[in-house]
């Protein structure tokens, strides 16, 4: 791995915040066209790529820094 | 839909599109031994950039159907579809694979190039088409470019 935590935790934040800011984009279509448009369904699984990204960023931020306070508990 | 909710949805996804690809290079070149997760950042930036052009063709249809859309103020309509240069996309991909060490090569820089030329040639077209339905709102944009400088 070429990260330490404080950048891992960055780019967490950065996919939260992405996420986060393009929430409302499928909310407004969803509403002006119904569930049932096309470009809805595009918008979710944009919203839900996005949603993957942050929560597998999420696990392998969380998974560095157990095993780093493992190596750390170890020396 | 209203042509502010184009214009909120074309700035917002322009702006999410470049994000996510600055986003997905940071990751690759950071989380070497999992290139899932690169993977996961490049389909979310396809996703974006599909959403992204399905919006613009659906508000050179509107407009062609004939459904009326209010349209105010034409000028921040065209700054918000003003396209970025597909070759700073590029140099900031290959900035990124860059920074990661071992990564850059002349498949993976061929492969970049691919597809943003594929990503130009269809936002292309989706330009084409909207200076052929909104001439007024191109002029505009130059009139006022011009008037700035």
């Amino acid at each position: 791995m070429h990260a330490n935590q404080s950048e891992l935790n960055e780019l967490t934040r950065k996919a939260n915040e992405l996420m986060s800011d393009t929430e409302d984009v499928a909310r407004l279509l969803k509403a002006r066209l119904g569930a049932e448009h096309e470009i809805v369904r595009s918008a979710n699984d944009m919203h839900e790529s996005l949603e993957v990204l942050a929560h597998e960023l999420r696990s392998f931020c969380n998974s560095a820094n157990h095993n780093g306070t493992e190596i750390s508990e170890d020396t | 839909m209203t042509e502010s909710d184009f214009e909120y949805l074309i700035r917002t996804l322009s702006e999410a599109r470049s994000r996510a690809t600055e986003l997905t290079v940071a990751v690759r070149s950071r989380t070497g031994t999992d290139p899932r997760l690169a993977d996961l950042g490049n389909c979310a930036v396809s996703n974006i950039e599909k959403l992204l052009r399905e919006v613009r063709v659906l508000a050179v249809d509107q407009t062609q159907s004939g459904t009326p859309v209010p349209a105010p103020d034409p000028a921040p309509r065209a700054a918000a579809v003003r396209s970025e240069h597909w070759l700073q996309y590029l140099i900031d991909e290959l900035v990124g694979y860059l920074r990661a060490p071992g990564e850059v090569s002349f498949e993976t820089v061929e492969r970049l190039l691919q597809q943003r030329k594929q990503a130009f040639l269809e936002d292309l077209e989706t330009a084409r088409r909207m200076y052929r339905t909104y001439p007024h709102l191109f002029a505009a944009e130059i009139s006022r470019k011009a008037g700035a400088s």
